[in-house]
């Protein structure tokens, strides 16, 4: 590869205990470029994702963003880099509304205080222009039905104009126009020159969106192809490790 | 989102207020059975009694507030009491002294979340242990005698006993303690941060927050309210009461745990305590009057916060405590 990509990641290992979740593992990616990163379940998708969010250290192995050594010990030094992620799990405040889920560890002060006025302005702003539908930011997250949940998750992640946009799971469980929302709206991170993580079951998801795909299987990194030099067959055979 | 119907709507009001209607209702109904409860007189003194359960059940909300429990209070107010009494005997030196309880207040606190938020021990188990110890060092050093202040200054006996006016000073310090707590808890980044670990300590991890550290925080906060509460009650008993404080380890998880049912989404709120010390003070003035033996106020708390606590779980608050 002759270009330096935004992240690589070499050699990633990580063991939960005497289980090993990741071994070895190579990751790269591309300015503006969306990756499919899929597997079985328990092939390490997740864990690999959480080691460059910085919700786990990897017990073995090196990233680099933009050629540079980087030590991401925390979901802020992650953030710092400007890696923003969606969790499968959404990381939603039941009991807050949704003004306050958007800030939650960005919350903008005036004299000290919380500026609650400018938190739900400029969440109904987001939202607004990612095309999601939520009556007030001041629902409370609790009643808020799944996609519109996931909604918040996603507009939290990417109105910090973050370089990077980690999506774990993010169309699971979501209405079929929902989830073409999410797509789309990878399809427009893309045109503004971000990078996006999109982790899926769904492989028609995966092709139509992506750029490249890597294929985990117990912990070990399979196949990493452009979209369009494979098929879903293929991606189906390496996934589950039939010849 | 769908228009709330009549049945939601009580739902929601009983959900939110329904504590506060049933301390109303408390209230009106002692007023109508004893001849001196409803007198300003009265109403001063009960504000009187509830400013320390107050102070110390709002440091207990931050620690609750951000999912986690401090048993330590109680037996930690009694070991301040002492010391704070003896600088005080042997010293004369009020703000030093003062200072001095603040200072062991924080320290227990930063224990307490040292063991609690950074070693990982449950909550429950280490600040037990820390009350433990504190009694324990609290009767090795008193020997479980009393410590007497001969002739204790006026500055000292104003803070528990004196009247600005017509209100009793302790009331003063309580509104002052509550102002700020509800600042730091509705206004402030570090309030919302501490409700978010509560609420979901994933999601606040994955904002990237720093969990360890504002739990710490909390626990020191506790420990500054238990300071405070001490300082009042030792100026109000005008001496150092080893085993004074014990029963505050109750009172106040009644009082927050009471606050989770009023006003917000099952999180423990200072608006709550207020009122939820307000009710507890309130039984135990009524009852007084009522010539209730005092044993039976024991069970009377109990069974309020079991009625209060399923109440609105019935209704649907999600309490958002665990243990």
């Amino acid at each position: 590869m002759a270009e330096e990509p935004l992240i690589r990641m070499r050699n990633i290992s990580k063991r939960f205990g005497g289980v090993h979740a990741l071994e070895d593992v190579d990751f790269d990616l591309g300015y503006g470029e969306i990756v499919g990163l899929v597997g079985d379940n328990g092939a390490g998708k997740s864990t690999l994702i959480k080691i460059l969010s910085g919700v786990y250290k990897c017990n073995k192995g090196e990233i680099f963003f933009k050629g540079e050594k980087v030590d991401i010990r925390t979901p802020n030094d992650a953030k710092e880099l400007g890696i923003e992620t969606v969790h499968q799990d959404l990381g939603l405040v039941d009991n807050f509304n949704v003004a306050k889920n958007m800030f939650l560890g960005k919350e903008p002060t005036k004299f000290g205080l919380l500026n609650k006025r400018y938190m739900e302005r400029e969440s109904q702003r987001i939202l607004g222009e990612l095309g999601i539908e939520i009556s007030s930011v001041r629902l409370i997250a609790r009643n808020l039905s799944g996609g519109q949940r996931k909604a918040i998750a996603v507009g939290k992640a990417v109105y910090s104009k973050p370089r990077i946009v980690i999506m774990d799971e993010p169309t699971a469980a979501l209405a079929v126009k929902e989830t073409e929302e999410v797509l789309k709206l990878m399809v427009r991170l893309k045109e503004r020159e971000l990078s996006v993580v999109f982790i899926s079951h769904v492989l028609q998801e995966i092709f139509s969106v992506t750029d490249r795909i890597v294929v985990l299987r117990s912990g070990k990194k399979v196949e990493d192809k452009k979209a369009g030099e494979t098929n879903m067959e293929e991606i189906v055979r390496l996934m589950v490790g039939a010849r | 989102m769908k228009k709330m119907g009549k049945w939601e709507f009580f739902r929601m009001i009983t959900r939110k207020y329904g504590t506060t209607i049933a301390g109303i209702v408390i209230f009106i109904g002692f007023s109508f059975t004893t001849k001196y409860f409803l007198t300003t007189h009265n109403f001063l003194l009960m504000l009187k009694q509830m400013s320390m359960l107050t102070i110390i059940s709002l440091g207990f909300t931050f620690v609750m507030a951000a999912g986690g429990f401090d048993m330590s209070i109680g037996f930690v107010t009694g070991l301040i009491n002492v010391f704070f009494a003896s600088i005080l005997l042997h010293t004369g030196n009020l703000p030093l002294a003062i200072l001095i309880a603040l200072l062991i207040g924080s320290l227990v606190g930063l224990t307490n979340g040292a063991l609690a938020a950074y070693i990982g021990l449950p909550d429950f188990i280490a600040t037990f242990a820390i009350g433990s110890i504190a009694l324990g060092i609290d009767m090795m050093y008193t020997g479980g005698n009393p410590v007497f202040l001969q002739n204790p200054s006026e500055a000292f006996l104003f803070i528990g006993q004196g009247y600005l006016g017509p209100v009793p000073f302790p009331v003063i310090v309580m509104f002052a303690v509550l102002i700020m707590a509800l600042i730091v808890l509705n206004r402030t980044k570090l309030g919302m941060r501490i409700y978010a670990i509560g609420g979901n300590p994933i999601a606040a991890l994955y904002a990237g927050i720093n969990v360890k550290f504002y739990r710490l925080l909390t626990f020191i906060i506790s420990g500054l309210s238990v300071a405070a509460t001490s300082v009042v009650l030792t100026s109000r008993l005008g001496s150092g009461q080893p085993q004074a404080g014990e029963n505050y380890l109750l009172d106040a998880i009644s009082v927050c745990f009471l606050s989770t049912t009023m006003f917000g989404e099952g999180e423990p709120t200072g608006e709550g305590v207020f009122v939820g010390a307000f009710i507890i003070t309130m039984l135990n003035s009524g009852l007084t009057m009522l010539n209730v033996a005092y044993y039976f106020q024991y069970i009377t708390k109990g069974i309020v916060v079991i009625l209060a606590v399923t109440s609105s779980i019935l209704m649907g608050q999600k309490l958002q405590v665990k243990l």
